[in-house]
């Protein structure tokens, strides 16, 4: 009879064999749990700051981590923040909102579910026209998650009954940070209290979603405020990251390793606020959005970071002194008569350059000034819509259907070079080079 | 007519006698009653009352008496025994006791969890009990299903969505597994093989969830057919189970007829087809007013019977007399499925072709007669698919109709093998390795392990080893999940891949969905240029996008329909390692599984005629997984005992051989039949010599060929023992297969592979080892 440690160490020599096996054809099944992504290598991560957003972290003792039980450490120190100007700033404070308590959470994965663990939280509040505190929690290691949970729970608690009529801010809280607290919470016992909860995640994305299409806080923040982050791990990289660092097996030192995800999560709750604040201005002030007159000249005194044009560009649009324009063109330019559109559509292509323009103004304006942005801009992405918009171009307008084909299969040829990305408009391509054969084809025969 | 009436008239027509082989009568059965217990509810038995319920069977008596000593019960009996009420009673009366009482239902298919909760609203509705029961899976909008973790007291669920949604949120379910008092596993007997391995697994997570939060639930398990209930269920649930299987329901008279249709090619032997043979009789039945069900083996056939009974009953002044006739198959719409089952209970259906879908407890009330298009495969579906035809009183009648095939040939004529078998047997292996390790990934996912786990005692050198690959982490002696990914999400408990196509009617550009498949079906059934039949009408596939999921159809008056011609083919990737057992060298590796559709045949309704073919160019069907090759070089005992066989004969042996081994295998390697595939080549491309195949039907393995490879010699010494003591003269279904005169010319292939297997065994001289071990 074979010992019982004998036996699992029988039934470990299995699973290597499995695992070896699984590896040598590259079942690809583990590599998603295996855990091998990107490393980051921490020396490559420093200062996340951006360059436009005057900042200065205080060096003083505050801003030490201090531990308060198994693997929890706490630190909380002041930041620099930015304020609305003028009409903005009335109309915030006219929007009636709360105070906000800004909140947000790092965790060690993006999926949800029992096994997603919230490692960094922390939250703002803003003390006054400049400057804001900010509290930071960070768990070191798994065990003590419960005393991470419940000091947290603790301090929110505490900051809700001192500071009268507030509300917890954050960015897709609604759906991710809360239910995640509630899930650990619960998990460890604990109660969360039941906190009012403001998500500004949905009326950034009534504002902006239309323009800028995708609503995340790096997009806007960047969008809104030029804000540039340098060597930032992107959250997307902070779990592994976190994972990274759990496995030396360290107790001390996380501050240099996780620096960039600290100062990654202090920019987010930064950023937050800004969106926050600026959303809820204009939201505000709705009833008058024509009259606001909201140009970027005025808006830049208003927000004194924001970059200022260059001049090529301020010479190619001359924009009409409307509303807010320069947050929301699409908006404006939807509200206007054929002509307007027609007038205008060049220079708002100019200006936001991006694919979406490019392809309204082929709509509205004649084929050859049409084709001219659309090669422009399709020289510039490469993007497949462009390219049939082109393609469509040539081959019913111009009736150039060599010039069509020849453009289709490059793109067929780009779209096959990138074999990982699925291209809808894929088989639209083959039947139009299809199709084009044969007018080729009808073309040369007719020729007598 | 009546149904007695009916019976009297096939009987008494010559031109249907004369095919039948079997006409086997089973008696009616009395009703064994036991009284209401007086400790249940008022209300509930107010419920039952105004169900018509007076008294109990007493097999649903038994089922309380166990539920309130809170042991673990299995009832076992037939369809339509009132198995439901075994467990509703005891889970409802818990809840009017104590509101705060929670019940978990499993049921293996989201359809049966849909009749369950109408079942369950008749029973609870009829009395206003206020028992809130919630559907849990799939198709549960978002919307609902935070009102039903927070209030759903009954909640009816998968074994796949307790896997990948349930217990990896549990925190979210908290309320729920405080006070989860029962867990209800309906259909147990689809809890095999792989399958139930896995389900086995996901059960021991439920339950270490569930102790975490401080409960045990009482485990009520139900299956109608199966050999070995109380073992099945231990395994599954890891407990000791109670077995209640003295049936107390009632049953009208039954009839069982093998019919075995005439003769229409002599010299090729073949017979008139199933598909014209069912129809035929199912008219003849709806004209006489007998509600019907037709079983067909694929769902091609399921549409063409269904649109010629439909052909023979039209009518338009009469409106076909009001006969209405659906098909039913995987691939419709939920809801057009929920209206046909609706439509059978209240009888404004008359009867139903279907696949093996509505072989399961669905319930789609009493039907007169069931007539089995071909034998569909397996004692347990036969029986599942007869006893749809039955009620309680009055006379009831199922015919099963034989297709050319030798195994359909020497299932009606030889009719007692049919109907004397029992339930199959169930094995399931809950600690294969391959299982085991993607389960405790899951566990470690949803709690942290500790040293020693009640539910997961093998789980330490698993730990070890997803510790070593980062997986996991062991800090302060525990071990905690430390990967950023999701880990339900890439385990699938069935082999089956979930992707599906949809498929979308284009018809005047109408882009209405009209119905779904599962890819490597799709591929076979909906390649570009397919006839495409839904509820009888007609569609032609205009373009099949694998990548996007979508599949174009446009409605078409064709008098064609298609079928593909599939390839399959077997390529060794990698050999892993080699070794040498039983008279036979042994080599494990890697290999790709192909099968592809290659091009279509055109075959004319009615006739089915084929009147053309067609190319299709569609990518490969590829399973990547493990493999064991026998192989039978000249100097192996294998080898010897082969070329004892006459030439012509050892194609044969060698496939029957397998046939046989994979019998047997099943209780040895605790699968089922289809874990694994078969392939013998005489003459091997890769190894150069004869080679038998036995590979994993799980892409990425399931570990069943490996196990296979060890036990080759038990197994061969019970493919042996199982071959001289199978009664039959020249090979039957139960072990190397019918003996099929089509194929095989001359000598009888039962002696030949006794002959092979004998010597074989001699040669490698396991007998005496066998005596040894003794």
């Amino acid at each position: 009879m074979l010992g019982s440690s004998n036996m699992s160490q029988n039934l470990y020599n299995r699973l290597k064999a499995i695992r070896d096996a699984q590896s040598i054809v590259g079942a690809s099944k583990s590599s998603a749990a295996s855990g091998s992504g990107v490393y980051y290598s921490p020396q490559t991560l420093p200062q996340t700051f951006p360059q436009s957003l005057p900042q200065s972290l205080p060096q003083d003792q505050a801003w030490q981590w201090v531990s308060c039980g198994n693997c929890v450490w706490r630190r909380s120190f002041v930041v620099d923040l930015p304020q609305l100007k003028g009409q903005a700033a009335t109309a915030l404070s006219a929007s009636g909102q709360v105070p906000g308590i800004y909140f947000d959470t790092e965790t060690t994965g993006l999926s949800g579910g029992a096994g997603t663990v919230a490692f960094l939280m922390g939250w703002l509040v803003r003390l006054g026209p400049s400057s804001a505190t900010v509290v930071q929690y960070f768990l070191s290691d798994y065990p003590g998650e419960s005393v991470f949970v419940a000091a947290i729970i603790d301090e929110l608690q505490g900051l809700f009954a001192s500071v009268k009529d507030c509300s917890l801010v954050s960015y897709n809280g609604a759906s991710f940070d809360l239910p995640l607290l509630k899930m650990r919470s619960a998990m460890h016992g604990l109660e969360f209290p039941a906190i009012k909860h403001r998500d500004a995640l949905h009326p950034a994305r009534s504002l902006w979603r239309s323009i800028y299409q995708n609503c995340s806080l790096s997009r806007l923040e960047h969008c809104l405020f030029a804000i540039n982050r340098i060597n930032d791990p992107g959250g997307a990289a902070v779990p592994a990251l976190y994972s990274q660092w759990l496995s030396l097996n360290q107790n001390t030192g996380f501050e240099q390793h996780l620096g960039g995800v600290f100062e990654h999560h202090v920019q987010d709750l930064v950023s937050l606020v800004l969106i926050d604040e600026l959303s809820q201005s204009i939201l505000s002030s709705q009833p008058q959005l024509e009259s606001l007159g909201a140009t970027r000249s005025s808006l830049q005194a208003q927000l004194p970071w924001l970059p200022s044009k260059t001049e090529q560009q301020s010479s190619t649009s001359q924009l009409p002194q409307t509303n807010y324009v320069d947050y929301d063109p699409w908006a404006w330019f939807k509200r206007q008569n054929l002509e307007v559109q027609k007038k205008w559509v060049f220079a708002l292509w100019r200006q936001n350059a991006n694919n979406r323009w490019a392809l309204v103004a082929s709509r509205l304006l004649e084929t050859t000034q049409a084709l001219a942005i659309l090669s422009q801009q399709h020289q510039k992405s490469l993007e497949t819509c462009l390219a049939v918009r082109i393609a469509l171009l040539l081959e019913h307008r111009l009736k150039d259907y060599t010039g069509a084909l020849e453009l289709v299969n490059q793109q067929l040829s780009l779209i096959a070079s990138q074999a990982s990305k699925h291209d809808p408009y894929q088989s639209d391509l083959n039947k139009r080079a299809k199709r084009l054969l044969i007018k080729i084809g009808r073309a040369c025969r007719s020729v007598p | 007519m009546t149904c007695s009436a009916f019976i009297n008239l096939l009987k008494a027509d010559a031109d249907f006698i004369k095919n039948v082989r079997l006409w086997k009568v089973t008696q009616a059965r009395e009703a064994v009653y036991s009284a209401i217990p007086t400790d249940l509810a008022p209300a509930l038995e107010q419920a039952l009352r105004t169900r018509g319920i007076n008294q109990l069977y007493c097999h649903q008596r038994q089922a309380w008496d166990h539920a309130q000593l809170s042991q673990d019960f299995v009832v076992v009996t037939p369809t339509a025994s009132g198995k439901t009420l075994c467990y509703n009673l005891p889970v409802i009366q818990a809840i009017l006791d104590d509101p705060a009482a929670r019940a978990m239902y499993l049921f293996p298919t989201k359809a049966l969890s849909q009749d369950q909760q109408s079942e369950l609203n008749e029973i609870t509705l009829a009395a206003d009990l206020g028992v809130k029961i919630a559907t849990y899976d799939g198709d549960t909008p978002n919307s609902l299903r935070a009102s039903a973790r927070e209030t759903g007291q009954i909640i009816i669920s998968n074994p796949d969505m307790l896997h990948s949604g349930i217990l990896p949120n549990h925190p979210k379910w908290i309320k729920f597994f405080r006070n989860l008092r029962f867990l209800v596993i309906d259909e147990l007997h689809s809890y095999r093989g792989v399958f139930g391995s896995h389900v086995a697994n996901v059960i021991a997570r439920l339950l270490r969830i569930a102790q975490f939060y401080g409960s045990n639930p009482l485990i009520i398990a139900a299956s109608a057919t199966i050999g070995n209930p109380g073992q099945l269920a231990m395994q599954l649930c890891g407990r000791k189970f109670e077995v209640i299987d003295k049936n107390g329901s009632p049953a009208g008279r039954k009839h069982l007829v093998l019919y075995n249709p005439p003769i229409v090619d002599a010299v090729q032997g073949i017979r008139r087809g199933t598909v014209n043979e069912s129809q035929a009789i199912a008219v003849k039945a709806l004209r006489a007013r007998i509600k019907t069900i037709v079983f067909a083996k694929s769902r091609i056939r399921v549409e063409l019977i269904a649109s010629y009974i439909r052909d023979k009953l039209a009518n338009h002044f009469t409106e076909n007399n009001g006969i209405r006739v659906e098909s039913y198959r995987g691939g419709y719409l939920p809801n057009e499925r929920r209206a046909i089952e609706k439509g059978l209970r209240d009888g404004s259906i008359h009867a139903v072709v279907s696949t093996n879908a509505l072989e399961l407890g669905i319930d789609i009330g009493g039907l007169d007669l069931a007539i089995l298009a071909g034998y569909p495969g397996g004692m347990s579906s036969v029986w599942q698919q007869a006893g749809r035809a039955g009620r309680r009183s009055g006379e009831s009648m199922a015919i099963l109709i034989a297709s050319s095939a030798p195994l359909d040939q020497y299932m009606v004529e030889h009719g007692d093998y049919l109907s004397d078998s029992k339930g199959e047997q169930a094995f399931i292996n809950p600690s294969n390795a391959h299982v085991r390790l993607e389960h405790i990934k899951c566990a470690a996912f949803e709690l942290p392990f500790d040293e020693l786990d009640q539910f997961f005692p093998d789980a330490e050198a698993y730990l070890n080893l997803l510790c070593e690959e980062g997986v996991l982490r062991k800090t302060q002696e525990r071990w905690y999940w430390a990967n950023q990914s999701y880990p339900a999400e890439n385990i699938s408990l069935r082999s089956a891949s979930a992707e599906n196509v949809v498929i979308i009617d284009t018809t005047h550009g109408k882009g209405e969905v009209i119905g779904e498949m599962d890819r490597p079906s799709a591929k076979e059934m909906l390649f570009p240029q397919a006839v495409y039949l839904h509820r009888g009408r007609q569609f032609l596939v205009q373009d099949l996008d694998i990548e996007q999921h979508r599949c174009y159809v446009e409605e078409r008056q064709l008098n064609y329909y298609t079928d593909a011609v599939v390839k399959t083919d077997l390529k060794v990737l990698h050999e892993d390692r080699w070794h040498e057992q039983a008279g036979v060298r042994m080599c494990l590796g890697d290999i790709l599984v192909r099968s592809q559709v290659s091009r279509f045949k055109k075959l004319k309704f009615k006739s089915h005629e084929n009147i053309g073919y067609g190319e299709v160019s569609l990518p490969e069907e590829e399973m990547h997984t493990s493999f064991v090759a026998l192989c039978m070089g000249e100097q192996t005992a294998a080898g010897q005992a082969l070329l004892t066989i006459e030439n012509e004969q050892r194609a044969p042996a060698l496939l029957r051989t397998l046939t046989l081994l994979r019998q047997v295998a099943p209780a040895f390697l605790l699968c089922q039949y289809s874990d694994f595939g078969i392939a013998e080549r005489l003459r091997d491309s890769h190894f150069g010599q004869t080679a038998l195949y036995v590979f994993d039907a799980v892409p990425g393995g399931s570990g069943m060929a490996e196990a296979f490879a060890s036990q080759i010699a038990v197994l061969l010494l019970a493919a042996n023992a199982h071959l001289s003591s199978c009664p039959c003269s020249e090979g039957c279904p139960s072990c190397i297969g019918a003996h099929d005169s089509q194929t095989e010319l001359g000598g009888n292939p039962k002696l030949a592979v006794k002959k092979f297997l004998q010597t074989w065994i001699s040669n490698a001289g396991l007998e005496q080892h066998e005596s040894e071990s003794l």
